[in-house]
């Protein structure tokens, strides 16, 4: 059954949620994911599910999945998707 | 006193805005395993293109509806998807600002005066009758909202009517049951009715999809089309009994969006335009109520 509360995997949706709607946010996580890892208090199974950038394992580790195909967005190949265009 | 004046459904999938040349793109990104390849290889760009035109048709033909309807606005009940609402979730809740609410969708940018004494009704209607709703000072419009709006009040058109945010939880558990939804209906019109207004409604959303999910592509028609013959018998009570996991369990959590403007609009009979897309991974549906009939609030 998806999972849809946020409060399962609460740092990682908190980081998640920011990725979708703050727009700045994406080159500093791509910069240093390492320390917003840290800043966020991200589970090894989270830090390791982030860092693979695959939706599947961000749902596995408690992502929403309102947000967890947002992190296609670090990928260059996505980057320019349509589908960033809104929200 | 008050008048409902028009009852409009539409479905919000953001394809609505893209070019259907891009909808392949669109793939890439909406599920996490990627899109399986019965949807890849299930329908044409010529099939794609039919189901866009079609949606044009409908949208086009439900603007007509609203403006001969001449409306004093436009309560749009849609849903959010982690836009407005993150470390808070309300149930329902509803845009009191009076500031305008705005958004943008790639070179669309959405900008609404917002009706804040019928909002402020609104909630006086809701205490009065026991429905402990949320209040927002500030919005983001995204494509619930953006998507039906687009063709309904088109960004920058002059003579736009103001129009009001409604939300209903559909996406975060635990999510208000059916019979909530359809009460909460019924209270919108309670307050139509003390808001001296002449009140257009629209609901956003469904039909039948699975957004961000390991299910996308798959489309429950047999249960949109049940769903369809319920609302255009005036028989809202079977929808209103629903359970949250039927609602889950055929990818109609959208559906509650829907059965709030039933309670709004009662037994009142309904026309649904209906075209499942699987290149729009959702099925496509845009609707109108008898507003004028002796069945509407009758419930």
């Amino acid at each position: 059954m998806m999972n849809l509360r946020f409060s399962s995997a609460w740092n990682l949706n908190r980081l998640l949620y920011r990725v979708k709607v703050d727009e700045g946010f994406l080159p500093l996580l791509a910069a240093d994911m390492e320390r917003y890892i840290k800043e966020y208090g991200l589970s090894e199974k989270e830090a390791a599910a982030l860092c693979s950038l695959d939706p599947a394992r961000i749902l596995d580790a408690g992502g929403h999945p309102l947000f967890a195909r947002y992190v296609l967005r670090l990928k260059a190949q996505y980057a320019s998707n349509i589908y960033w265009t809104q929200v | 006193m008050g008048q409902l004046v028009a009852a409009l459904g539409a479905s919000h999938n953001p394809h609505l805005l893209m070019p259907v040349e891009r909808w392949e793109e669109v793939f890439e990104v909406l599920s996490p395993a990627g899109v399986p390849e019965f949807v890849r290889h299930g329908e044409t760009t010529d099939q794609a293109r039919a189901a866009m035109e079609f949606s044009e048709r409908a949208l086009a033909d439900l603007r007509k509806r609203l403006d001969a309807a001449r409306a004093d606005a436009l309560v749009v009940i849609a849903n959010d998807q982690g836009v407005n609402f993150f470390s808070f979730v309300p149930t329902f809740a509803v845009y009191v600002g009076r500031r305008h609410a705005t958004g943008r969708f790639g070179p669309h940018v959405f900008d609404y005066a917002c009706d804040w004494e019928l909002a402020e009704t609104i909630l006086d209607e809701a205490m009065d009758r026991h429905f402990d709703v949320a209040f927002m000072e500030e919005i983001r419009l995204q494509h619930t909202q953006n998507v039906p709006l687009y063709y309904l009040l088109p960004p920058g058109a002059p003579g736009n009517i103001p129009i009001l945010p409604v939300f209903v939880n559909t996406y975060m558990d635990p999510m208000p049951t059916a019979e909530r939804c359809y009460a909460f209906g019924q209270m919108l019109r309670g307050a139509i009715a003390r808001s001296g207004r002449r009140v257009a409604v629209l609901a956003t959303g469904g039909l039948s999809h699975f957004p961000g999910s390991t299910r996308i592509g798959e489309i429950d028609e047999a249960f949109d089309r049940w769903a369809i013959g319920q609302m255009e018998a005036g028989r809202s009570g079977e929808l209103a009994a629903l359970s949250s996991k039927a609602l889950k369990d055929s990818g109609n959590i959208e559906l509650r969006n829907w059965i709030t403007l039933l309670g709004v609009v009662g037994d009142a009979r309904a026309r649904i335009a209906y075209r499942p897309s699987l290149w729009a991974v959702t099925g496509l549906a845009y609707g109108h109520w008898d507003v004028a009939s002796p069945d509407a609030g009758s419930r």
